[in-house]
């Protein structure tokens, strides 16, 4: 890399310093995020209790805005399907975590082991996450080589497919039934630090080369292929926008999986339309 | 109405009221949608606020599968959707019938995989540099 004249060279501190510091500017949006959002979990802990559940509900849809942005926002395609992924993140929750007792009462034809897994509430979140964000892989692979409106119309047909086969599944998903009987383990804090972690996630991905890429595709297809980005149509497997749409789920669904799991606990419904 | 579609700056340029053509296509399609939902009706006989969303659901679909911007497209993309529906109803084993939907929208998303701008897309639809 060529420096300018300016540049002392020689003196490593001093550039380590400019390092720094060029990099908490570039931090400047996160840090000043997450700060609002603590500050914002630590007051609430002084209101009284159904202000709180407001305020948890809140950063509740805090994540799930996040969790829009970080393709929509990078991608500029319109993404339906994180609904979809919103449900299948709740279903699996509800059917992991629940106490095998309740989900007898429910849903009385489920699989053995299935019936019996009683795991800690809070790995529900992330393994919904795991469970949606593979589903996300397997079914993004082709979806993400469509752009503009047919992208659009994929990705709507895909919320509705989950939402026939959740809705239907009577002895896995107990159909149009709602499940309840979770634990309302989604506090202040809990939901804090899940908006904290999203907001943070959201930031780092968009500092990533694949966001960079998938943001040229945003602002010019025809460009940004001309630069060389992979963004759909080349026999090749994976093209840019498919990493990245993969990575975000893959990091971020865990997270964002909480937004359902507290959904469905704070409110007890499962998944509607 | 087309060149107002195509290039809107470009087609007012020379002299089309774009705003006034476009209005004019709006309150069209809305009558039209209005016929619809008269004729679904007599058919079904009752009337409730979700009525239509399967409905318009079917129908952007089936616009998109057959290829924005022109007739014989969404023509054929009805008629494509509710084919494959019904022969779906009819020859899906019966333990998968409930899913019926979903089959029939993993075809729409294999249509839009090998045909992105529908089965017959409209000739200025293209993208150009």
């Amino acid at each position: 890399m060529a420096w300018s004249d300016e540049t002392p060279r020689g003196f490593a501190p001093v550039a380590a310093l400019g390092a720094v510091r060029e990099w908490l500017l570039r931090a400047v949006p996160l840090l000043v995020l997450v700060a609002v959002i603590a500050l914002i979990a630590v007051l609430a802990a002084e209101l009284p209790i159904v202000t709180q559940r407001r305020v948890i509900l809140g950063l509740v849809s805090l994540v799930a805005v996040v969790g829009l942005y970080v393709f929509m926002g990078n991608s500029g395609i319109l993404n339906f399907s994180f609904v979809g992924f919103m449900a299948i993140g709740a279903y699996t929750s509800v059917l992991l975590t629940l106490p095998p007792p309740i989900k007898g009462t429910f849903l009385p034809d489920l699989p053995g082991w299935l019936a019996a897994a009683a795991l800690p509430p809070l790995l529900g979140p992330f393994l919904g996450g795991l469970l949606a964000a593979a589903v996300a892989l397997v079914v993004g692979l082709p979806i993400m080589r469509l752009s503009g409106i047919a992208a659009a119309i994929a990705t709507f047909s895909l919320l509705f497919i989950v939402y026939i086969v959740i809705g239907n599944w009577n002895s896995v998903t107990g159909g149009q039934i709602s499940i309840m009987g979770l634990g309302p383990y989604v506090t202040l804090p809990v939901a804090g630090a899940f908006a904290v972690g999203a907001v943070a996630v959201a930031f780092l991905f968009q500092e990533t080369r694949w966001a960079l890429a998938l943001r040229a595709s945003r602002e010019d297809e025809v460009a940004a292929r001309a630069c060389g980005i992979r963004i759909s149509g080349s026999a090749s497997r994976l093209s840019c926008s498919e990493p990245s749409s993969a990575v975000w789920r893959e990091r971020f669904m865990p997270i964002f999986r909480e937004r359902c799991g507290s959904r469905t606990i704070i409110s007890t419904l499962p998944f509607s339309m | 109405m087309r060149a107002a579609a195509e290039n809107f700056t470009m087609s007012r340029l020379v002299g089309v009221r774009a705003n006034s053509v476009i209005l004019v296509a709006f309150v069209l399609s809305g009558a039209l949608a209005a016929v619809v939902a008269v004729l679904f009706t007599a058919q079904t006989g009752f009337v409730q606020p979700r009525l239509g969303v399967l409905l318009v659901i079917t129908a952007f679909v089936a616009t998109v599968i057959g290829g924005l911007g022109s007739l014989p497209g969404a023509v054929v993309g009805g008629f494509a959707v509710g084919v494959v529906s019904t022969l779906l109803q009819a020859f899906l084993p019966e333990a998968l019938r409930p899913f019926r939907e979903a089959f029939l929208f993993v075809a729409v998303i294999l249509v839009l995989l090998f045909r992105p701008n529908g089965l017959f897309p409209a000739r200025g639809m293209r993208e150009r540099v």
